[in-house]
């Protein structure tokens, strides 16, 4: 499975709306993502986007 | 000796790698986390990675961690046991200062955690996360020597490989029994994945074997799921005995190896008792348990509604609707790690969203699973309507197999983030 660390937040945010919205098949994260306003959404693409693999500073 | 240039040089030198002198007026703050699960060391490792100046010390007296998520492919003879077991290293090599020791109490107006060498911690905020405790004295019968007879293997480690081995030790044509216990209790689908895992085991190993699940509930964790996969993969082989038809075990004789019900007696070849539980003794030392043997907490803080200072997460924890898992634990770490940060700076924490998701493996290649995201409401964490929910009934076999390998890369992502 690829990390998402380092992908750029609005391809992950792209990629989160999709799955939310049934526009991409999914198994779990259609599920959470329906738990998710756009904003929320945004605010975790940009976080994993600044994130290094493994974390090395979880500061937001 | 130095002459006197050298010793100004080196005085110099040692002042310029100084913390800022208002750093030094006042003492770090100390964070005292108790246990070194899945919550305990993820908030750990959190509350360091976060903040390097805190001092954050986990009293576990354990070296080596053994997780429950995967151990029933332990038992099933799928898996290793080494593959279940994490070390500390990762966290001392971070900052993170362990103590091996039990917690034996803590007093919350003192600021402090007793540990069973006769020492004291001071502490400005304390986290609680010991997992959960068997409530032996719950089930007539059922006490640490049955436990050798009758295993729980509900805390990872000798019970999993005590009850792999009375597996491989039974004949084919033997009885399995196993009892499930009522809500709230460490992993709802637990049982099933472990009663699937053996009929698996049974199938391709002990054909002429069955497996009886004795069952304190009415209805149980993606039981659709279950039950479909069990009519699919093991016809005739898994018997689920639920409440209202005799399933609730009120006794055991572990001489004999017999389950008593209300409604009759059960002579297993291979018994597993999952005993009703409840939080970790240091919990109820501490004084953050209530009369339920759980710990009602904040849900935006985690902060004990018993005790100020005092967090508790994971599966010692209540609070609403997340259940007990790995997963679980994990989240709740970071939120409460993000609220304690919060608070030591004199912040109002912020409310935040959590997630869930578990993994079932009904067979090596099969995969279920359930989700949900939880947000403060009330005072309890309360699941976000319109989102979450478990596996479609309906998937083809290429779904269940991706879900049995997200549910290894699960593993290996929560452990490695936590241990590695």
């Amino acid at each position: 499975m690829p990390s998402l660390a380092g992908w750029p937040a609005e391809n992950i945010a792209a990629a989160m709306i999709a799955f939310r919205d049934d526009e991409l098949p999914s198994t779990v994260m259609g599920r959470i993502a329906k738990g998710f306003s756009d904003e929320e959404i945004t605010a975790i693409a940009e976080w994993l986007a600044a994130q290094e693999e493994p974390p090395k500073d979880a500061r937001p | 000796m130095p002459d006197r240039r050298e010793v100004v040089i080196g005085i110099a030198a040692s002042a310029a790698t100084l913390p800022a002198p208002s750093a030094l007026a006042k003492k770090a703050p100390r964070v005292v986390v108790i246990g070194g699960g899945f919550a305990g060391a993820t908030c750990a490792r959190t509350l360091k990675r976060r903040d390097r100046n805190l001092t954050v010390i986990l009293v576990e007296p354990n070296a080596r961690f053994t997780a429950c998520p995967f151990s029933n492919g332990v038992i099933a003879g799928l898996r290793d046991i080494q593959a279940q077991q994490f070390g500390y290293d990762a966290l001392k090599r971070e900052g993170v200062e362990i103590i091996a020791q039990a917690a034996v109490g803590a007093d919350p107006n003192a600021r402090m955690v007793m540990l069973e060498d006769g020492s004291d911690l001071e502490y400005a905020r304390l986290v609680v996360a010991p997992g959960i405790d068997l409530d032996f004295g719950a089930l007539p019968g059922y006490d640490r020597a049955a436990a050798e007879i009758m295993p729980h293997a509900w805390k990872a480690g000798d019970q999993t490989l005590l009850l792999r081995r009375q597996l491989e030790a039974m004949e084919d044509g033997g009885l399995v029994v196993m009892s499930a216990p009522a809500s709230p209790f460490r992993c709802p689908p637990g049982p099933y994945e472990r009663a699937s895992l053996i009929a698996h085991y049974l199938k391709t190993r002990k054909p002429r074997s069955k497996l009886l699940i004795l069952d304190a509930k009415e209805s149980f964790s993606k039981q659709k799921l279950f039950e479909a996969a069990w009519k699919a993969l093991y016809p005739g082989v898994i018997e689920w005995t639920p409440l209202s038809f005799g399933g609730r075990v009120t006794e055991v004789d572990a001489a004999s190896g017999t389950l008593i019900t209300e409604f009759g007696r059960h002579k297993a070849a291979v018994a597993n008792i999952i005993p009703p539980q409840r939080a970790g003794a240091i919990a109820q030392a501490a004084g953050v348990a209530d009369q339920t043997g759980w710990c009602p907490i904040d849900p935006v803080t985690f902060e004990s509604r018993l005790q100020a200072g005092i967090h508790v997460i994971g599966d010692a924890a209540i609070g609403g609707a997340m259940p007990k898992s790995a997963f679980t634990a994990n989240m709740q770490a970071k939120v409460c790690a993000g609220a304690i940060l919060a608070l030591l700076r004199g912040e109002a924490p912020k409310e935040q969203k959590l997630v869930n998701t578990c993994y079932s493996l009904v067979a090596p290649d099969y995969g279920i699973s359930v989700a949900g995201v939880y947000q403060p409401r009330d005072g309890l964490l309360t699941e976000v309507e319109g989102a979450g929910g478990v596996s479609p009934l309906d998937a083809p076999a290429s779904y269940r197999a991706q879900e049995a390998s997200y549910a290894e890369g699960w593993f290996r992502t929560i452990t490695s983030e936590v241990f590695g």
